[in-house]
């Protein structure tokens, strides 16, 4: 992102971003959860429904981080210095499970020039909004990153 | 998540701390696979020139799956005794291919609110030297 796109944010401080939707897709769990290494799972037959308390496999909520990334092959040519990302907040309202489709819904919450040792830079947040298929909120979720300029 | 794990949490006081998670030695690989699974693939993640012309020493271990590990670690904890309902993390520290990083926390607060305890946690991300790279909080429900 360079030095002017950083910029062309602030004018959507407050207002709504391009919404997108993903499917909960079973490979995709997997390679998240074998990605922690969690050795509890490790099939697809473990992540699908399974015979638990639960009666259902319910997918690691941190899932959502993956979902609405952008796919950013180059340091240089798209963000100038750099960019950092300062911190991820999620709160949790309803577990998600095998093929659920999920909504996003997407706002620049906060904006603010700052300044660093690398020059200036831009702080901001984007506030994200998970909904299943059945309209319920399944997760609010905060990423702020730091923009040098 | 499947653990079975009957956490009582009428044991559990502040100042208790979760059994840690441990990620030994992490590897360029590991940090090229979360790439992936993030579908981010910024190349100072993977990529030691990219990384080294922006003035870092190696490749930069994403804030991201630190955060995870830090969620996996709760989660690994509450097996299906609980649920997660909220994670703050902010990453304060870089750390490289090779590091150890374990993850900690500690019950910070604790309260009955609707046939449930709400715990409150600190949550953190220790290297070698023991210095915190990443630290948040979170909040988890058990059932009473």
């Amino acid at each position: 992102m360079a030095r002017h796109s950083a910029y062309s944010l602030k004018k959507h401080l407050e207002k709504n971003l391009i919404p997108g939707s993903v499917k909960v897709e079973q490979g995709a769990v997997l390679r998240f959860i074998n990605a922690l290494y969690d050795m509890n799972l490790t099939s697809l037959s473990d992540i699908g429904p399974v015979k638990s308390e639960r009666q259902n496999f319910v997918v690691p909520p941190l899932f959502l981080i993956t979902f609405d990334r952008e796919r950013r092959p180059s340091l240089d040519t798209q963000y100038g210095k750099g960019a950092v990302n300062l911190g991820n907040e999620f709160e949790f309202y309803k577990h998600m499970a095998i093929g659920d489709h999920i909504k996003y819904d997407k706002r620049l919450s906060n904006f603010k020039k700052s300044s660093s040792s690398l020059g200036e830079a831009v702080i901001y947040t984007i506030e994200t909004t998970f909904r299943n298929q059945r309209k319920q909120n399944v997760a609010i979720g905060r990423w702020t990153t730091m923009v040098f300029l | 998540m499947t653990i079975k794990n009957k956490l009582k949490a009428k044991d559990i006081a502040i100042g208790y701390e979760l059994p840690p998670l441990v990620k030994a030695g992490i590897s360029l690989q590991d940090l090229v696979e979360w790439c992936g699974v993030e579908g981010d693939y910024l190349s100072i993640h993977y990529n030691r020139l990219v990384a080294e012309k922006a003035g870092l020493p190696d490749c930069l271990v994403q804030g991201t799956y630190k955060s995870c590990l830090l969620g996996r670690m709760i989660t690994d904890w509450l097996g299906d005794g609980g649920n997660l309902n909220s994670i703050a993390v902010k990453y304060i520290g870089m750390d490289f291919p090779g590091s150890t990083l374990e993850c900690k926390g500690r019950v910070s607060s604790k309260v009955k609110r609707r046939g449930s305890y709400l715990i409150g946690l600190d949550v953190w991300v220790e290297n070698e030297e023991r210095d915190k790279t990443a630290v948040g909080t979170a909040e988890v429900s058990i059932k009473l």
